[in-house]
């Protein structure tokens, strides 16, 4: 919850993921409640409909779920959704801009999955 | 207006603690007991002198107000209508007050300077609306058009330059009394004339006043 | 249930410091009105809140008119930016003596708050303004805003004299505000970088003229800066609303404004980089400086 945020992307998209990085870690845990859109707004010094946006989204996504009149939850099985949904997206992410990369360096697909290979996971 | 109110009422209490620390002496002198006519000049002095103060507390205020409180109340949300009407409840209260402690002060000491002090309480109303209301429109002339307020003030200053100028060269003379005594009688009668010119120049405050108001912008 | 302004056109000497300007403040967001120095931003708040009067047009709140009317008024604060220059009648004034006026003036005054902020601040109330540096007098602009509780409050450029510590501290503090009690803020300023993410809407004035009034995640997502060899930047950029082209050898730089659907061509070989909201300001409003030079 206390990395910063960049400019790089939309806001509500990184509260998103700032709050799905915290369940991955263990920080928050399932069946737990998640701070208010007001703290969020007030930690980040950002606009509540924004922090309400990026919770929205998790909401969407079954990760978060609302308990009327008392706040937002982490869902039984949200670690499992995030870790499915980051798996699903991981070739889109991180993959292709390697291969855009290793392309215009005219490195060879051999080279690359050598140089893979030689890498300890 | 409520809000009005107390503000010029604050205002007030503030701007007359001169003329109420001035009435406190003269109590304690009473209380210590002054002699008899020692009293009598100060009653036939003091409640004149706080004519004179207020006079120039509301002059002082007038070009104050316009420049400061008028567009400070404004900018806190205030109609001009209700700014004009606050400013005419100011001047009301500082008047009244005045006169109500110089006809304290009358009453305490009875005699002749008391009869007649007592006696011109409509006069010096009057001349305190004229004057209140010149100072006014020299006030809001000054905020307008700052060439033609310079003007109309010096002008009166020579005016009063001469007034005073005059009087001196009487009392070397030595003091024409009768002349004097004619002249106090004359404004105690209140002619219609002083009412008139207490009634025009009210007026003519009042338009100058809303005509600036109805337009200002408000520079802080 | 809004403060509208229709057609709000103010000339001051022959000069359109207004030109017919119309704006919708919904109730319980944070505005921000941005510009340039001389853009008129003051002016339009001044009107707004009936404090100079529009040479033509109509403010009205919740349908009722502004001008001369209690009722509107009294939900509405701007508090000024405050000068301490000679000819300011304000310089001799204390700040003790200026926050009583505004307690008395506004009726929802929060005295407990008043207090808390001028400690905070680490406030000395019993200099006079002429004695203030600019951050104190900030400060007063920001308590004046805060502690009136107006459902409509305007903040006239609240940061300009504070530190960036202070800047935070004031944002925090809106929002903390904002949360507890859903009023509608407008804050003017010129330093947008930390005020971009605060602000639900932004207001871009530029010249008496309203360039651009949106959602302001949605204004800096629609941005964005398109980069790499002039030839390639033009194709990907083709159609698409383009400002603030920088040329350095055979390398361009341009920043695009993409309606709903619309979208750089990425199969070019350009850089395509997100925009933050001073970026997208500077291209929109700072194109003509540029052509002088």
């Amino acid at each position: 919850m206390n990395e910063r945020l960049t400019e790089q992307k939309s806001i509500y998209l990184q509260i998103g993921e700032m709050i799905e990085t915290d369940i991955l870690r263990g920080i928050l845990l399932e069946e737990e409640q998640v701070p208010s859109t007001n703290e969020l707004a007030k930690l980040y010094t950002i606009n509540p409909a924004t922090a309400a946006k990026g919770v929205g989204l998790l909401v969407d996504d079954g990760i978060l779920y609302k308990r009327r009149g008392i706040g937002m939850f982490v869902s039984r099985g949200a670690r499992e959704k995030i870790l499915a949904k980051r798996r699903a997206s991981f070739a889109e992410n991180h993959l292709a801009p390697l291969l855009a990369e290793a392309r215009s360096l005219g490195i060879s697909r051999e080279e690359l999955l050598t140089m893979i290979g030689e890498r300890e996971l | 207006m409520k809000r009005n109110i107390r503000f010029w009422t604050r205002y007030t209490w503030e701007g007359m603690e001169v003329n109420l620390g001035m009435t406190a002496v003269f109590v304690l002198l009473t209380l210590f007991g002054a002699s008899h006519l020692q009293l009598q000049q100060l009653a036939a002095t003091a409640p004149y002198l706080l004519c004179v103060a207020a006079i120039i507390g509301m002059l002082m205020i007038n070009t104050g107000s316009q420049t400061l409180y008028v567009p400070l109340l404004l900018s806190m949300g205030e109609t001009r209508r209700n700014v004009l009407l606050g400013f005419h409840y100011y001047r009301t209260l500082i008047i009244s007050v005045t006169l109500a402690l110089c006809a304290l002060i009358w009453l305490a000491v009875p005699g002749e300077a008391s009869a007649i002090g007592l006696s011109s309480i409509p006069t010096i109303l009057c001349v305190l609306i004229i004057a209140a209301s010149l100072g006014s429109i020299i006030g809001t002339l000054f905020v307008k058009w700052k060439w033609l307020g310079t003007v109309v003030i010096i002008l009166l200053c020579g005016g009063f330059g001469g007034m005073v100028g005059m009087t001196s060269v009487n009392i070397t003379k030595g003091m024409d009394l009768a002349a004097a005594v004619e002249l106090a009688g004359v404004l105690a009668a209140l002619p219609w004339q002083l009412i008139a010119a207490a009634a025009v120049s009210l007026a003519l405050d009042v338009a100058f006043q809303w005509l600036l108001l109805r337009r200002q912008e408000v520079k802080l | 249930m809004s403060l509208h302004c229709e057609k709000i056109v103010k000339t001051y000497g022959g000069k359109d410091v207004l030109q017919s300007v119309t704006l919708d403040l919904q109730p319980g967001k944070i505005y921000g009105l941005i510009g340039r120095n001389g853009a008129g931003k003051t002016t339009l708040l001044s009107i707004l809140s009936a404090q100079n009067p529009a040479s033509g047009g109509a403010v009205t709140l919740d349908g009722e008119p502004v001008w001369e009317n209690r009722r509107s008024l009294s939900r509405i604060c701007f508090s000024r930016e405050l000068n301490a220059n000679a000819e300011s009648g304000l310089s001799a004034m204390k700040g003790k003596e200026y926050l009583r006026i505004a307690s008395t003036y506004y009726e929802g005054w929060d005295k407990a708050l008043e207090e808390r902020l001028v400690k905070l601040f680490n406030l000395n109330l019993k200099k006079r303004f002429a004695k203030m540096n600019k951050g104190m007098l900030s400060m007063i602009t920001i308590i004046v805003a805060l502690c009136s509780k107006a459902p409509y409050t305007f903040l006239d450029e609240p940061v300009a004299g504070l530190d960036v510590v202070a800047r935070e501290q004031f944002y925090k503090l809106l929002l903390e505000e904002y949360a507890a009690s859903g009023r509608t803020f407008v804050v003017s300023t010129h330093i947008i970088e930390e005020a971009a993410d605060v602000l639900e809407e932004v207001i871009i004035l530029h010249e008496g003229k309203i360039l651009i009034e949106a959602d302001t995640q949605a204004f800096v997502d629609s941005a964005r800066h398109v980069s790499g060899k002039a030839e390639e930047v033009d194709e990907a950029v083709r159609g698409l609303e383009v400002h603030y082209p920088e040329v350095v050898g055979r390398s361009k730089g341009v920043t695009v404004f993409l309606k709903p659907g619309e979208r750089v061509d990425e199969s070019r070989d350009v850089s395509v980089q997100p925009v933050s909201l001073q970026r997208a300001f500077v291209a929109l409003c700072g194109e003509e400086e540029r052509h002088e030079a």
